[in-house]
């Protein structure tokens, strides 16, 4: 993996600003994919931002939908 | 004298060297990099704390560190094996905060304030668990290399709660592959240690 750095956010906005200081940012959740994808350099990310501490995580069922929350995790859903 | 024949010839070889020369230009210009030449500078690091097996252990690491390699480099805890380093087999299987994960798929520093078990924390006080108890007597293992991460998965499956047949176990520990085969083994062992709680 190439050399990067890391933030971890505490807030929706925080991440943004994060984003905004540099466009070639990735986003990192769960790892799976975009680890994967580094581990191999077709991603190659000068900054990594930790969005797992934002509230984001929810799985709510109301009426007939289901709103299934960026963070909330694939066994949880399942 | 001058003739198609020899004018071609000329061009050719004319254009081969122009080429070569063109070439050698740029592969001088190329940075060779001696090897004692300094190491490129790392970026920072991050000083972390993980309560790895119940004990807080304080890591100073690279963010592209992987769990896996800080529990196995930076901590000296190798039961957690590296299988493929890239989420398809299970070996590097740990809990962290009582889910099991693949843990090269995930940066240490990602996980600052966790609670991760490994291998090395599965029995406590010397007392095995008891799907560790068996797996060995149902013999669940050949070369042992997808044992830890069978043995952590099938500890994390335990505690999920769910209802434990074979074609459960089969669906829910899919992701720790055995190259062995001990698969038939694996599976009586999970169960037995399903139904004996």
């Amino acid at each position: 993996m190439n050399p990067f750095r890391y933030a971890r956010p505490s807030s929706p906005s925080a991440a943004l600003t994060d984003f905004a200081g540099e466009r070639r940012a990735r986003y990192v959740a769960g790892g799976t994919n975009i680890l994967d994808l580094m581990k191999i350099a077709v991603e190659s990310p000068p900054l990594l931002i930790d969005i797992n501490a934002l509230a984001l995580s929810s799985i709510e069922v109301s009426g007939d939908a289901i709103h299934v929350g960026a963070l909330a995790r694939l066994t949880d859903v399942a | 004298m001058l003739s198609r024949r020899r004018f071609f010839f000329r061009a050719a070889i004319s254009a081969l060297a122009a080429e070569i020369g063109l070439r050698f230009r740029a592969a001088a210009k190329r940075p060779i990099l001696h090897p004692n030449d300094p190491p490129a500078p790392a970026l920072p690091a991050h000083t972390i704390t993980i309560d790895v097996n119940g004990v807080e252990r304080t890591l100073t690491v690279e963010p592209r560190v992987t769990l896996l390699d800080a529990l196995r480099d930076c901590l000296g805890l190798t039961g957690t094996k590296k299988g493929c380093d890239q989420g398809t087999c299970g070996a590097c299987t740990v809990m962290v905060n009582d889910r099991r994960i693949d843990s090269c798929l995930t940066l240490a520093v990602m996980h600052a304030g966790d609670r991760v078990v490994t291998v090395e924390g599965i029995a406590q006080n010397g007392t095995l668990h008891p799907v560790q108890r068996a797996f060995i007597t149902h013999d669940g293992f050949q070369c042992g290399f997808c044992t830890p991460g069978q043995i952590v998965s099938a500890v994390a499956l335990h505690n999920e709660g769910m209802r434990l047949d074979r074609d459960t176990i089969r669906t829910e520990m899919s992701g720790n592959l055995c190259r062995c085969g001990c698969y038939p083994h694996i599976v009586d062992a999970v169960l037995e240690a399903a139904g004996a709680s």
